[in-house]
């Protein structure tokens, strides 16, 4: 089995799956609350990664030894997502808990027939396990640990039935398209805030927000290095040095002056008249408005 | 429809649930990856669903999902109009199926409106129009959110929530854009469409999540300084196009309208000679008739005499949504052209700092030597 697999995940499923946490069932029937939630992840193969780019909740039980999963529910929704999304199919499943206790080989048999039956192709695709830790129970009482795992069978050779399985860990790399990563820095802004709030920037804002983000990062550097320099021996950290060098050639070799000077010619005229048409535009409008109410 | 059911909405803002914003962004965006649609996506539609809180007069959408694809079928044949009446039943039947999913999931179940991804933001057609106005109807304070994908790969999170306002609603309610009624409604392209504020809110786990991953170490954070390009020419160059189309668009509906006011004064000038000659000559008749007993000649004929007409299909609605495009392309125009302005200027401070910083380099290694 492919176990150097990557399985990128896309930031809405962290989404709907801390979502489907939340609302998850409380108990209504004694003893049958879930403190889990439970799902299917939609996604896409590569080579040599798991693309997971959607995913959903589905109602499930759990009662001791007893396990319900509404299968007609999954497979609603699957065949609705694809219609919406024809490009992708479920490529595994997720649960909001970070032991794997015996129940997840039950599922995860179920989620294999599942992907078996609406592949097309005779051996099944790997299948993802996404783990995610809304409880905080891990060792770090601080962090949400997020973890893909993928089963394999093991057992003594020659026996013909696996004795057991194992899920083997996998590496997860978060990936995003390039709209998501622009509307994750924006969401990310409501870490700063009380309410949890944010709200939508004009252009110029963000550009004075990231200028002076990076004037404090040069700030900081600066101060970094004149440490450095300061101190009698020789820094032992080479790397931070390389990376410093490395900096300093792309703002050296990046733009050239005579290059950044044409483009300045060029394009300044453009935006000024593109500006001035629109603005035209804008004043027509407004005079076309006051004649037809006249 | 009866004008009875239009209530005016009172919801002062949305507060949309950081979800929603990934859930639209990735739908939009994972069409492009496929390669499934133009640039712009502008096939992408979905519904909003949420609750109304009306003691906050705010509107909280908390999920959505997007529809399926629609494909549309270009003869209009009895078969193929039969078969879209029944796509249509098929969407509507699935859309159930969905909220009922939505409910068993503890998921709001309440349909607040739908979202479509537009590029420039310029997305108001006559279609937009009577949907709004279908929603809008059914439930007053529902919005469409506009969700422009250019600006957002250019690095800015561009979102819009629209609703139509309540002289716009009658006026769609009576299917009736005449100009008098335009007029007489006090109707402009300012205040047909009333934008609504958006306050973005994230759940506390969802706070801890986006803290997790800004921990893990990814390529992701590679592709942040989008908003620093300085190359956003072509989408500039493309909005531009679409101003002059709608321009274009906006002179013919002026001159229509010209050649309506032109007609309508002649027609009035008509009338009023003829009630003015013919009518004293005939309430002399009349007077005289009376006098001998006989019925009066009425005045009937002249009022009836047929007042010109708009020579536009949808009177001044084309007129009006020609001149809310144009304000938003232009409105693109004018900030983006701002922001690169800026930019400019900022290369340009660097690029100087750059030559000073080379001197002063020079100077302390030639003053070492």
């Amino acid at each position: 089995m492919a176990s150097n697999m990557t399985v990128k995940v896309h930031p809405v499923v962290y989404m709907t799956i801390v979502d489907s946490y939340l609302r998850r069932s409380r108990g209504t029937t004694k003893g049958s609350a879930n403190e889990k939630a439970l799902g299917t992840l939609m996604g896409f193969y590569e080579k040599g990664a798991i693309q997971v780019t959607n995913c959903f909740a589905i109602p499930f039980n759990e009662y001791h030894d007893d396990l319900e999963l509404d299968d007609s529910f999954n497979q609603q929704m699957i065949s609705m997502l694809k219609r919406a999304a024809p490009n992708e199919q479920p490529v595994g499943w997720f649960l909001t808990s970070s032991d794997i206790s015996s129940n997840c080989l039950v599922y995860h048999d179920y989620y294999v027939r599942v992907i078996s039956e609406i592949s097309a192709r005779k051996e099944t695709p790997p299948l993802v396990l996404l783990t995610l830790d809304t409880t905080f129970s891990g060792d770090n009482k601080t962090r949400m640990p997020i973890r893909a795992y993928l089963r394999s069978k093991a057992g003594i050779p020659g026996s013909p039935q696996p004795h057991c399985a194992i899920f083997n860990p996998l590496r997860v790399e978060l990936d995003a398209f390039p709209g998501e990563c622009v509307a994750m820095q924006l969401i990310e802004n409501s870490l700063d805030s009380k309410r949890r709030e944010a709200s939508l920037e004009s252009g110029l804002q963000q550009l004075e927000r990231s200028t002076g983000d990076i004037i404090g990062w040069l700030e900081r550097l600066l101060e970094y290095v004149n440490e450095v320099v300061a101190r009698e021996e020789l820094p032992a950290d080479a790397t931070m040095g390389r990376t410093l060098m490395d900096i300093v050639n792309t703002a050296a070799t990046h733009m050239q002056t005579d290059k950044l000077d044409a483009l300045v010619k060029n394009t300044l005229r453009d935006y000024m008249m593109v500006s001035y048409l629109a603005n035209l535009t804008k004043t027509q409008l407004q005079l076309h408005e006051r004649m037809i109410s006249m | 429809m009866s004008l009875a059911t239009l209530t005016p909405a009172s919801v002062k803002y949305v507060l949309l649930d950081s979800l929603v914003i990934m859930k639209i962004v990735k739908h939009v965006d994972s069409e492009l990856y496929a390669g499934m649609s133009e640039v712009a996506g502008e096939a992408c539609q979905g519904l909003l669903t949420g609750l109304v809180s009306m003691e906050e007069n705010r509107l909280e959408i908390t999920n959505c999902f997007p529809t399926a694809r629609t494909e549309p079928i270009m003869d209009n044949d009895e078969s193929s109009s039969q078969a879209n009446q029944a796509y249509e039943e098929l969407k509507q039947q699935e859309m159930l199926d969905m909220l009922r999913k939505f409910r068993n999931m503890n998921i709001d179940y309440e349909i607040v409106g739908f979202y479509q991804a537009h590029p420039f933001g310029a997305c108001f057609t006559q279609e937009l129009v009577d949907s709004m106005f279908d929603y809008q109807s059914n439930g007053p304070e529902d919005v469409v959110i506009v969700y422009d994908p250019v600006k957002t790969r250019q690095g800015q999170l561009s979102l819009r929530a629209y609703r139509l306002s309540l002289p716009a609603l009658e006026l769609a309610a009576k299917n009736d854009w005449s100009p008098e009624a335009v007029k007489g409604a006090n109707l402009t392209y300012e205040n047909m469409f009333e934008e609504l504020p958006i306050v973005i809110k994230s759940s506390y786990l969802v706070n801890v999540m986006m803290a997790e991953l800004a921990l893990a170490p990814s390529r992701v954070a590679d592709k942040r300084s989008a908003h620093l390009e300085l190359g956003t020419k072509r989408s500039l160059e493309k909005s531009v196009r679409q101003l002059m189309g709608n321009v274009d668009e906006l002179n013919k509906s002026i001159s229509a309208f010209t050649k309506y006011t032109g007609d309508k004064q002649r027609h009035e000038n008509v009338v009023f000679n003829l009630t003015q000659k013919e009518g004293k000559f005939r309430q002399q008749e009349n007077e005289a008739r009376v006098a001998r007993g006989e019925p009066p000649i009425s005045m009937e004929d002249i009022k009836k005499m047929k007042p010109p007409m708009l020579q536009t299909r949808n009177g001044m609605l084309d007129s009006l949504l020609a001149s809310c495009d144009s304000h938003t392309l232009s409105d693109f125009c004018n900030t983006v052209t701002g922001e690169n302005l800026a930019k400019l200027f900022l290369a340009e401070a660097i690029a100087d700092e750059k030559l000073v910083g080379k001197d002063r380099a020079l100077s302390s290694v030639s003053s070492t030597r």
